[in-house]
């Protein structure tokens, strides 16, 4: 449990370069939607940078074009200009080394199968044997507290508890870096403050750079050695901040804490500067 | 409301009884010669099953479940195919929708006439029908399946045979079943009528020929005895897709209580 490499002395990711070591780097990144008169551009010059061991949440105004750039980070949709680089590689397809959970996990895990084939699935397709895929699940299992529900169904679980299951799937496959979309959107409260918690615990256990989309700015500082906060239309990268809030972190305690709150507040300004003017034009 | 095994079986059981017991008093009062009395019916029942069974019986039930497997299998195969390429769906399926438009009936005097009155030309029709909803099932289960699913097939880079066999196919195969249950009960519709025309064994030529020598009670056995296998085999396959389903919404209430 001694792989935290904090506190990260704040470097803008914006001005990414080859510099630093960068596990996963998105550099002039742009996306639009269509072609010619009716495309969309969703992302603008997007420069983004996740450091080894680094765990970096991006926040933003729903619609803002997190999940786009998410799915690009993750090799999932080709940007329209600017390249992403894993480990140095420019990145076309989805990397081995690079796990996705999903914000949907009712539909990511599939109904069929049960708890402990739904995470040995991906396993099976790097080749690895299936006594080792055992003991990689039972391990995953045990970290994610699901072990007596092994041989559930998912529609046996809670909401909560499956998307448990789509974490210890993502981590059985050993990723450098796992990517997480708005993955405790559709829990509730409490379920949701556990798993954030749950993530930071796995997330020093398995030593993992993480890269997690969230609209809420709590999680967002909460979980977070880096906030970075996307925003306007296209979104470009419109603040980072550095949290320094340490590897042991307390719903409670921390949140409390003047760092806390105070970069909240900085990072809920900025977004609703982002905001803002569309509602008023919105509003009759 | 007393739910136990015994308890439904009387309520399942409790329509058809009440139809046969009516039936059974309307014979035996009304003396109508094409309505046999319960007695008859059973006097011409052993009379015909010490033979009946291995001539009439047996090449209907082969015939169907051979024609059957084979739609399977094709319309599995094929359907998933059309429903994995729209470049296979753009030049199949009008003609596909076509094909299937023809009533089951109809087909059968047209290929008797082509392929003449053997057994094989009657597990041709019965594929030829029973291949369609199938197929068509097949294609909506793959048309139907959740893109998360595929997403995350591709995020964890899962290899084709492994995503077809894990995902595609399960997947699938709530619309699959949809489709063979489908198939399966037009089957024994069509292989019962193919064996009407020229036919020398099969269920189907039993009815006929009794009825063509009055022999109503031989019409009737012949009759109740297909209804029976209807029964039977779509039971014996509503417990292969309860099995199938467990997972799936449309089984979950039944396999919880």
């Amino acid at each position: 449990m001694t792989t935290y490499n904090l506190p990260l002395v704040g470097q803008s990711a914006a001005d990414a370069g080859p510099t630093h070591d960068g596990v996963l780097e998105a550099t002039g990144l742009g996306k639009s939607y269509g072609a010619g008169p009716a495309a969309r551009e969703v992302l603008k010059d997007v420069n983004f940078r996740l450091g080894r061991g680094e765990f970096v949440c991006i926040v933003g105004h729903s619609g803002t074009g997190k999940t786009t750039l998410l799915r690009c980070l993750a090799g999932l949709m080709a940007p329209t200009s600017g390249e992403v680089r894993f480990e140095g590689a420019k990145v076309t397809e989805p990397p081995r080394g690079l796990a996705v959970v999903f914000q949907d996990y009712s539909r990511s895990l599939l109904p069929w199968m049960t708890v402990t084939k739904n995470i040995e699935l991906p396993l099976q397709g790097k080749g690895i044997s299936s006594a080792e895929r055992r003991s990689l699940v039972a391990n995953v299992l045990d970290a994610v507290g699901l072990s007596v529900h092994a041989a559930k169904l998912p529609h046996e679980l809670s909401g909560g508890m499956q998307q448990r299951v789509a974490i210890a799937r993502a981590l059985a496959y050993r990723p450098e870096v796992l990517i997480m979309d708005e993955p405790f959107a559709s829990v509730d409260a409490q379920t949701r403050a556990d798993l954030e918690d749950l993530t930071l615990k796995l997330r020093r256990e398995f030593a993992a750079s993480v890269v997690l989309v969230t609209h809420d700015v709590d999680e967002a500082v909460y979980l977070g050695d880096q906030v970075v906060v996307l925003g306007g239309s296209p979104a470009r990268v419109r603040r980072i901040e550095t949290t320094g809030l340490g590897p042991d972190r307390d719903q409670i305690e921390t949140k409390a804490l003047p760092q806390f709150t105070d970069i909240r507040a900085r990072v809920l300004r900025e977004i609703r500067a982002q905001t803002q003017p569309t509602i008023e034009g919105e509003n009759p | 409301m007393n739910h136990t095994p015994g308890r439904k079986t009387l309520h399942a059981l409790a329509l058809p009884l009440a139809a046969a017991l009516g039936l059974a008093a309307y014979a035996i009062v009304a003396n109508n010669i094409f309505v046999s009395t319960p007695q008859e019916l059973w006097d011409r029942a052993v009379a015909w099953w010490p033979d009946g069974w291995a001539t009439d019986l047996l090449p209907s039930v082969r015939n169907v479940l051979i024609g059957f497997a084979v739609s399977v299998v094709v319309g599995v195969g094929v359907g998933m195919a059309l429903g994995s390429s729209r470049f296979l769906r753009a030049y199949l399926l009008p003609t596909v929708d076509f094909i299937r438009a023809i009533p089951n009936a109809a087909i059968v005097p047209v290929l008797l006439l082509i392929f003449g009155f053997s057994a094989s030309t009657r597990i041709l029709i019965v594929f030829l029908t029973a291949v369609w909803p199938i197929l068509l099932g097949a294609m909506d289960g793959v048309l139907a399946a959740d893109p998360r699913q595929g997403e995350m097939a591709r995020a964890y880079r899962i290899p084709p045979l492994i995503r077809f066999f894990r995902i595609t196919l399960p997947g699938a195969s709530p619309q699959i079943l949809a489709g063979v249950k489908v198939g399966l009960t037009v089957s024994i519709v069509v292989v019962v009528i193919s064996e009407m025309f020229g036919a020398t064994d099969g269920l189907g030529h039993f009815i006929i020929a009794s009825q063509r020598q009055f022999d109503i009670a031989g019409v009737w056995v012949g009759t109740i005895t297909i209804a029976l296998i209807g029964y039977g085999l779509n039971a014996v396959f509503a417990l292969v897709q309860k099995r199938l389903l467990r997972w799936h919404p449309s089984t979950r209430i039944d396999a919880q209580s």
